[in-house]
């Protein structure tokens, strides 16, 4: 295969999953608050912030004084 | 009934007609009106969460919002809005860079480039931070703390050339291709298993020498591997203006 050839699909078709992966969910115009981190250009942690705030007032509320949680 | 937006692309409005592109999960694509910004969303009750089916659609719609002469300015995926005036009125305010952006990316396409070590390559090749299991097993006895150190210091090493040698294979790449490519971003982190890695803004009408002078360069390296993938719509270029 030619090394010029874009890899769209065949044994490297990995290399452009990835690059697929890193342009939709690392770049671009961005507008709202949700974030995306991408480590190693592979594995890709998706935050939605309001969601991760909603999660963490939930999480205080059960942990909170008198549940019992340490 | 108020419905949320996905976004898409921005482009010029009412150039290029959204009725024959299919949205994230089959949803239909409309092109709302921002000023003589064209804003191409599906309605969708909530913002949709990431899976591989959704991102494929994503890049899909924006590439059919892109012909030779028009291209649209890739929003990334998560851009969702409840209401259309806040939508409307998030776009408005930063109306001038994004006209500005589009004009920058008008006729282009983007191509993605790394450089790797050939698989025949050098012996530095396996260190990439981390030590196998057999070499740490054989990592016994007295001294085997100062050699275990010794070892992560050579690696570290190793990488900080392999890296340094990326950085000015690229640098020299880039003079080359300098008057094919409108703009180029480097990448500060190549990512697993690259040297260097970054994305060029290439104008349609040069694709073919483009393509031309990247193979010039390859000729006769034994020692690296070029990996292009593209086109590409201009993701790494879409906040141009709006970047510090």
């Amino acid at each position: 295969m030619d090394a010029l050839t874009p890899e769209t699909d065949g044994p490297l078709a990995d290399v452009a999953l990835v690059e697929l992966l890193n342009r939709v969910l690392d770049r671009g115009v961005v507008i709202t608050g949700e974030v995306v981190i991408s480590v190693a250009n592979v594995d890709l942690l998706y935050l939605n912030l309001s969601l991760l705030l909603s999660s963490f007032e939930t999480l205080d509320s059960r942990t909170g004084p008198g549940t019992g949680a340490s | 009934m108020e419905t949320g937006f996905h976004l898409y692309c921005l482009l010029p409005a009412s150039r290029v007609d959204p009725a024959e592109v299919r949205g994230i999960d089959g949803r239909e694509v409309i092109e709302l009106h921002v000023e003589d910004l064209g804003v191409w969303c599906s309605p969708c009750e909530k913002s949709p969460a990431p899976d591989l089916d959704r991102i494929r659609a994503h890049d899909r719609v924006i590439r059919g919002a892109s012909t030779e002469t028009v291209t649209a300015l890739p929003f990334r995926f998560g851009q969702w809005f409840a209401e259309r005036s806040t939508m409307e009125s998030r776009i408005l305010g930063q109306a001038p860079h994004y006209r500005e952006a589009l004009d920058e990316v008008a006729g282009a396409v983007e191509f993605g480039i790394r450089l790797e070590e050939s698989t025949e390559g050098s012996a530095m090749k396996p260190s990439e931070g981390q030590t196998s299991e057999s070499e740490a097993a054989a990592v016994t006895g007295a001294g085997a703390g100062a050699e275990y150190l010794r070892r992560l210091a050579r690696e570290r090493e190793e990488r900080e050339i392999r890296y340094s040698h990326g950085e000015s294979t690229l640098e020299e790449l880039h003079r080359l291709v300098a008057g094919f490519t409108r703009k180029i971003r480097v990448d500060p982190v190549a990512g697993r298993g690259s040297i260097a890695s970054a994305a060029h803004l290439v104008p349609h009408p040069r694709i073919e020498p483009y393509r031309d002078a990247l193979a010039a360069f390859m000729k006769d390296r034994v020692a690296l591997e070029l990996r292009l993938t593209g086109p590409w719509p201009p993701y790494s270029f879409a906040d141009a203006g709006t970047s510090a």
